[in-house]
């Protein structure tokens, strides 16, 4: 048991030394995991791309501003964690036009703002921004907000200006987000009960929005459309 | 107790501003309230509804909440007559809604656009849209009150204008 070994004692075990080396599969595939990962870690990281390759030849990346050596800074620790979940969920998507470039002062103020969830050069909408906002855990500023589509446009009935409306009926103007007017719509007036012609009360839906069937007597009845975003590709509001 | 806690918001900004030397643009007055009179009182809806100097608070929140209760109403649809409303909140449910050109600040990244002004002529200090959006009606507002001009010696007019907006600045 306390036998030390003797110099001349082999190191190997002699039954070993006939079958000569012979690789652990388990091992060499673990280092070529390594080698793969390592491989792929290189390839996506936006620093080491931006390295190798020339701008003008590459396309345009849809990177994180934090992440972006344009702003020659280290970006926050909170605002990396905070924009890799979404920004590399946009990595796939096509590169908007025109490119902006943001820049921040290494030696200014580093605190995190909204622009570090906009990738560099994209116009988001607001929709986009506040779910980036929500999924990196920000319920503040903007992410405080409902996004656009909470409560769309009503539509309704057409009621031409120079209709003449009947008691009990209201002519109600709308505008979309981006400035247009929308036709007014026929509604009901707000508190007040609608019977029939035999003094039934009726039902009337709860928007107040005059289906056809209810539409007074002489009124066309075409339901209106809602006017297309007139600056689609810019970003939301 | 939701509206008497945004009534008492309301009371203390508009009287907060006044013990600062400044005047309040009542905004909830201006979008809660119609532009005629529906309740027969002898006044028109969103003028009854305004912070008046010198309210007690108790006496605001009353009128508010109760005395005025029912010609409140929500500003998706705004009152401007009793047949014809306006909506004067976008699809967010929040931002006052608008018409014309925008200027795009900063934080997207650039700043672009332009914002000229679209009317020459203003029957009583009115656009003929001023009633028709909801930064239209808050502009109209804000321009009710002007501030008395600079003193000399005195680093210049510490009265101002403030507007209790009920939505966030855009």
């Amino acid at each position: 048991m306390n036998e030390r070994r003797r110099p001349d004692t082999p190191r190997t075990d002699p039954a070993r030394e006939g079958a000569g080396w012979s690789p652990s599969l388990g091992l060499l595939a673990v280092a070529v995991g390594i080698v793969l990962g390592a491989l792929a870690w290189w390839w996506t990281s936006p620093t080491s791309a931006a390295d190798v390759a020339p701008a003008a030849a590459a396309p345009p990346p849809t990177v994180p501003v934090a992440a972006s050596p344009a702003t020659d800074a280290a970006p926050p620790v909170e605002t990396a964690a905070n924009v890799s979940s979404p920004a590399m969920r946009m990595a796939a998507a096509p590169a908007p036009t025109p490119r902006i470039r943001r820049t921040r002062d290494p030696d200014g103020d580093q605190t995190p703002d909204l622009s570090d969830y906009i990738n560099e050069g994209e116009r988001a909408t607001m929709n986009e921004v506040i779910d980036r906002l929500h999924l990196a855990g920000v319920q503040s500023g903007l992410g405080a907000f409902s996004p656009p589509g909470t409560r769309p446009p009503l539509v309704g009935l057409a009621v031409p200006e120079d209709f003449p409306l009947p008691e009990g009926y209201v002519r109600h103007y709308q505008a979309t987000d981006d400035g247009q007017r929308i036709e007014p719509i026929l509604m009901f007036a707000p508190d007040r009960p609608f019977v029939d012609a035999a003094g039934r009360p009726i039902a009337i839906p709860k928007d107040l929005v005059v289906p056809p069937e209810l539409a007074p007597p002489g009124l066309p009845v075409r339901r209106i459309t809602i006017p297309a975003r007139a600056d689609a590709g810019t970003p939301g509001r | 107790m939701f509206l008497a806690k945004v009534a008492t918001m309301n009371y203390w900004m508009c009287e907060f501003a006044r013990q600062k030397g400044f005047q309040c643009a009542d905004s909830f007055a201006q979008y809660m309230g119609a532009d005629y009179d529906s309740n027969g009182d002898g006044q028109v809806d969103a003028d009854a509804l305004r912070y008046v100097a010198g309210d007690s608070e108790s006496d605001y929140v009353t009128r508010i909440t109760s005395t005025l209760r029912s010609t409140i109403r929500d500003a998706n649809a705004h009152f401007v007559s009793a047949t014809s409303s306006y909506d004067y909140i976008q699809s967010d449910d929040t931002h006052p809604t608008y018409t014309g050109g925008t200027v795009t600040s900063g934080i997207f990244g650039s700043t672009t656009g332009s914002g000229a002004p679209r009317y020459t002529s203003f029957t009583d200090g009115k656009s003929p849209i001023w009633n028709q959006y909801g930064h239209e009606r808050m502009g109209w507002a804000l321009s009710t009150s002007n501030p008395p001009p600079p003193q000399q010696g005195k680093g210049g007019s510490r009265r101002a204008k403030m507007s209790d907006e009920r939505t966030a600045p855009t």
